[in-house]
């Protein structure tokens, strides 16, 4: 009975608050001269149907390097449900033959809460994700998100996700002054554009670990191993107004540890700055 | 009179419409269904990447090609190849852009190695580092198992005094999963990617002691058959472990050692289509065994790119499922990024 109390359908409430708002949001997009785009909600609503799903397949062009974007799982039951088996779940994936790739997965226990929106109870801090398709050029790829119910039908969860960017190759531009060799942890900063590529390459004669963090309060870490005289890449995605801040935390679980550097932006210094995201 | 010069142009304009799709249709479909070496010259080929002209001339040197090294006459076919790279080489990136073009001269140049017999497939490499999933500790002396999932061919080292691994030579790609086992007697497993245009993959896998829960199952596709050699992951939110199996001959599989984490997600793939589908479950103390069974499904419409990536023309372009709402994304992602 308590959790029907708390079960009262949002999303009529949702559509009819949106669609007021839509406009202004399309009003500010246009004035900065952007491309006006959207963000969809994926909800679990309704006692049929425990799962709801967005998905694109699609062939990958020539020069498509990166899809990024970011998303945030909302929930009604956080914060009563919070810690119980009543545990929704979502999940980001990136599918082609020959590779899967999970992008995001979470629940509401593994979640860290924030007041809500859109009529949910709670809202997670953004999640942003960004996966490579350089590799995969004229292949089909699918990229699917996912929310699913979990220990009940009733108290509904939804995924938020933003609009999808694609990078392409030619949008990488080497970043003058950046770059050099590191001996162990370090900081690399600067001001870069919406997506930073940091390419290291192994200079010793042994393998090493490699963990690459975003500093940002939404930041990604990515971990890797590289061999002698190998290189990993790294690309990180952030929106917002192009220049911006960033700051890379780079640490290592090995002994041995020497590694040289390159950064690669969407914006360096000279270019004119861009306020879209 | 000026009625009959009407319907005079009109039939001509329908006839020659007509002749123009039939004549387009015949020259796509001479390399729509190539065998090996030159399936994936033929799929570029038709990638809308691919201006027309010239994308029906270059489609017929292909088709030729093959019907010449069907006949054991390599040298016509190899002609053929050769033309085919003189004809995207004199276009200088006009109607095919030109880093296509060049994957397609790379290609053309591959299908040529191999007719004449000078191919030798890139080697690839998976490299890999294990740790302990509590501490972070490199566990040195571990013996890891590589298993591509569709070929089922299995390759074992062992990790050196930092807890890295390397597997080299390799002449697959695909999907595969990792194994280990430490000599103190902790488990892990972890899946990966090697894809052939890329040469390398890492890894990482974290090993802790056995868990006592198992996740049985069945992995089917959208008719209801079961399919083996597909990968299963089982994601445990709560406490970040996953577990990754192969489904059997039957389609199904099992997941053993699995800590009762509470939550899971259950993830099926299908190397060969790239099909895919997820189930939810809760494995704990409670219950420590259970069964679920995946449906992946092969996406319906593929696009011939990335459509409506902002969702500027509503859902256009995308499948859902269950309640989508376009929704204004001011309202919801409010930045630029406070942080950076």
């Amino acid at each position: 009975m308590d959790i029907m109390s708390k079960a009262t359908p949002k999303l009529g409430v949702v559509i009819s608050y949106t669609a007021i708002i839509l406009l202004g949001g399309a009003q500010n997009a246009a004035a900065n001269g952007c491309p006006v785009t959207q963000a969809v909600v994926v909800s679990n609503a309704g006692s049929q149907s425990a799962k709801g799903s967005l998905s694109q397949a699609f062939v990958v062009p020539p020069a498509y390097e990166q899809v990024s974007g970011r998303i945030r799982f909302l929930s009604n039951e956080w914060p009563q449900y919070f810690g119980t088996e009543y545990n929704d779940t979502y999940l980001a994936r990136l599918t082609a033959p020959g590779k899967v790739e999970i992008i995001a997965s979470g629940n509401v226990n593994s979640s860290s809460w924030s007041s809500g929106l859109l009529g949910y109870n709670g809202a997670t801090p953004e999640i942003r994700y960004n996966t490579d398709l350089s590799g995969l050029v004229g292949q089909t790829v699918q990229l699917a998100y996912e929310v699913q119910d979990v220990g009940d039908t009733i108290v509904d969860s939804a995924l938020a996700i933003d609009a999808v960017q694609v990078i392409r190759t030619d949008q990488f531009v080497p970043v003058a002054g950046q770059g050099g060799a590191l001996t162990g942890a370090s900081t690399i900063s600067g001001s870069f554009g919406q997506a930073v590529k940091l390419t290291f390459t192994n200079q010793n004669i042994l393998g090493t670990t490699i963990s690459v963090k975003d500093a940002s309060p939404f930041g990604q870490t990515k971990e890797s191993i590289i061999l002698p005289q190998q290189s990993v890449t790294f690309t990180f995605v952030a929106f917002g107004e192009e220049p911006m801040g960033w700051d890379f935390e780079v640490s290592t679980n090995s002994d041995a540890f020497v590694v040289s550097y390159g950064v690669e932006s969407t914006w360096t210094e000279g270019m004119p700055q861009n306020p879209c995201y | 009179m000026l009625r009959l010069f009407v319907l005079f142009t009109s039939l001509i304009t329908i006839s020659l419409t007509s002749l123009q799709a039939h004549a387009s249709n015949n020259g796509t479909a001479a390399c729509e269904t190539l065998s090996e070496p030159f399936k994936q010259l033929a799929t570029m080929t038709l990638d809308p990447a691919v201006g027309n002209p010239p994308k029906v001339a270059l489609c017929h040197r292909v088709a030729n090609a093959e019907k010449h090294y069907a006949k054991q006459a390599n040298d016509k076919a190899i002609q053929e190849l050769d033309k085919y790279i003189a004809s995207i080489s004199k276009r200088n990136g006009k109607f095919v852009e030109e880093s296509y073009a060049a994957a397609l001269i790379s290609e053309a140049e591959r299908v040529i190695s191999v007719i004449s017999g000078d191919f030798e497939p890139e080697t690839m490499t998976i490299n890999g580092g294990v740790f302990g999933f509590n501490d972070k500790a490199p566990v040195s002396g571990a013996t890891v198992s590589v298993s591509f999932i569709e070929s089922g061919s299995t390759f074992t080292t062992t990790t050196d005094s930092d807890g890295l691994f390397s597997i080299e030579d390799l002449t697959e790609a695909g999907v595969y999963v990792v194994d280990v086992t430490t000599a103190d007697g902790k488990t892990g497993t972890a899946q990966g990617s090697l894809l052939e245009t890329e040469n390398t993959s890492s890894v990482l896998v974290t090993v802790d002691l056995a868990g006592s829960g198992a996740i049985y199952g069945t992995v089917y596709d959208e008719a209801g058959f079961p399919v083996p050699s597909a990968l299963v992951t089982a994601i445990f939110p709560d406490t970040d472990r996953k577990y990754s199996a192969i489904s059997t001959s039957d389609g199904s599989f099992t997941l053993t050692n699995v800590h009762g984490d509470g939550t899971l997600i259950l993830v099926g793939f299908n190397n060969d289509t790239g099909a895919s589908g997820s189930t939810t479950g809760v494995l704990s103390s409670f219950a420590s065994q259970i069964t679920r069974n995946v449906t992946i499904t092969a996406p319906q419409t593929v696009n011939p790119e990335f459509l409506n990536a902002g969702f500027e023309n509503g859902l256009e372009g995308w499948s859902t499922e269950g309640s989508v709402t376009i929704v204004d994304r001011n309202l919801i992602f409010t930045t630029p990024d406070s942080g950076n």
